[in-house]
């Protein structure tokens, strides 16, 4: 159902029309309502529009873009903090006896350092 | 089976982005319609928006309440982007201007059907009028919802839409006595 209302500075005396609200004595608006609503772009048989596939195709397109680079994000935040936590934090147990050295901790984290960097070239060069 | 638009926003919430499909194939008409005044008929512009409103619904889905109307988010998002683009291509200043001088109607209006006249006029009006319009008699919003929409205050919505109908029907009323 439609509701129109009527424009213009008062904007409050309207009355009830086809289930919506409108000033009965503004052919203007009548005139403006039906022809606005009836138009369609999409009717003209030469319009260059994309059909409605081709624009979902584009829309997914970007959509995939943008969760490349949510996932390229994600992963590099997941990456770096796995570097400073092997470079500040040798846990107790497997990470104790792995973390043994000062040597293997730096490889670790600049490891994870580096793997954060590419990703997050990756996520700038994505296009 | 026909989802109604929460139940498709809690299915995209939810990881299922191929209900958001339902959401472009329910919603792009009146997007692109709506666009294709506000850029007076510009169909690549009018693609490439859309695209982009779409895509910004998507990922800003989550500060869709589903208190309003998923068609007025959309179109919010739409006159958005909209601005945004002619920002870009440093149009704006001259396409808002409201008080541009009106251009002459009987060399620049089509002579075709009625309907397409009112169209064509449309195309005459500024953007925030075009738009104000537009939302007020072709998708029937009030003027709180239109100001809500174009994010304006209510008077300024009302300016928009008496300047935009004066201009109207001196346009039309220019072709008619041709």
């Amino acid at each position: 159902m439609t509701k129109l209302h009527t424009p213009g500075a008062q904007g409050t005396d309207q009355m009830e029309f086809q289930g919506g609200n409108i000033n009965e004595d503004n052919d203007f608006d009548l005139l403006l309502h039906s022809h606005l609503s009836a138009y369609d772009p999409f009717d003209d048989p030469d319009n260059q529009l994309l059909s409605q596939p081709e624009l979902l195709q584009k829309i997914k397109a970007g959509i995939g873009r943008y969760e490349r680079r949510r996932l390229y994000i994600k992963s590099a935040f997941v990456t770096l903090a796995g570097g400073i936590t092997a470079a500040f934090l040798p846990w107790g147990g497997v990470w104790q006896s792995l973390m043994s050295t000062p040597v293997t901790i730096s490889i670790v984290a600049a490891a994870c350092f580096i793997s954060a960097v590419v990703q997050l070239q990756m996520l700038f060069s994505a296009d | 089976m026909d989802l109604s638009d929460q139940q498709l926003i809690r299915n995209i919430r939810a990881g299922k982005a191929q209900a958001f499909d339902l959401i472009i194939a329910r919603y792009q008409r009146p997007i692109r319609r709506s666009l294709f005044h506000l850029t007076k008929g510009d169909r690549a512009l009018v693609d490439d928006l859309t695209q982009e409103v779409f895509i910004l619904a998507y990922k800003n889905i989550a500060q869709f309440q589903g208190q309003g109307k998923m068609t007025a988010w959309l179109l919010k998002i739409a006159y958005r982007c909209f601005l945004a683009h002619y920002k870009r291509v440093k149009k704006s200043a001259a396409v808002i201007d409201d008080t541009a001088e009106m251009p002459d109607v009987k060399a620049e209006i089509p002579k075709q059907s009625t309907v397409m006249d009112v169209a064509a006029a449309m195309a005459l009006l500024p953007p925030a009028e075009r738009f104000a319009i537009d939302l007020c008699f072709t998708h029937g919003y009030s003027h709180s919802e239109a100001a809500k929409i174009m994010s304006i205050p209510l008077g300024t919505c009302k300016s928009h839409i008496g300047r935009g109908k004066e201009k109207l029907k001196i346009y039309l009323k220019g072709y008619h006595d041709d």
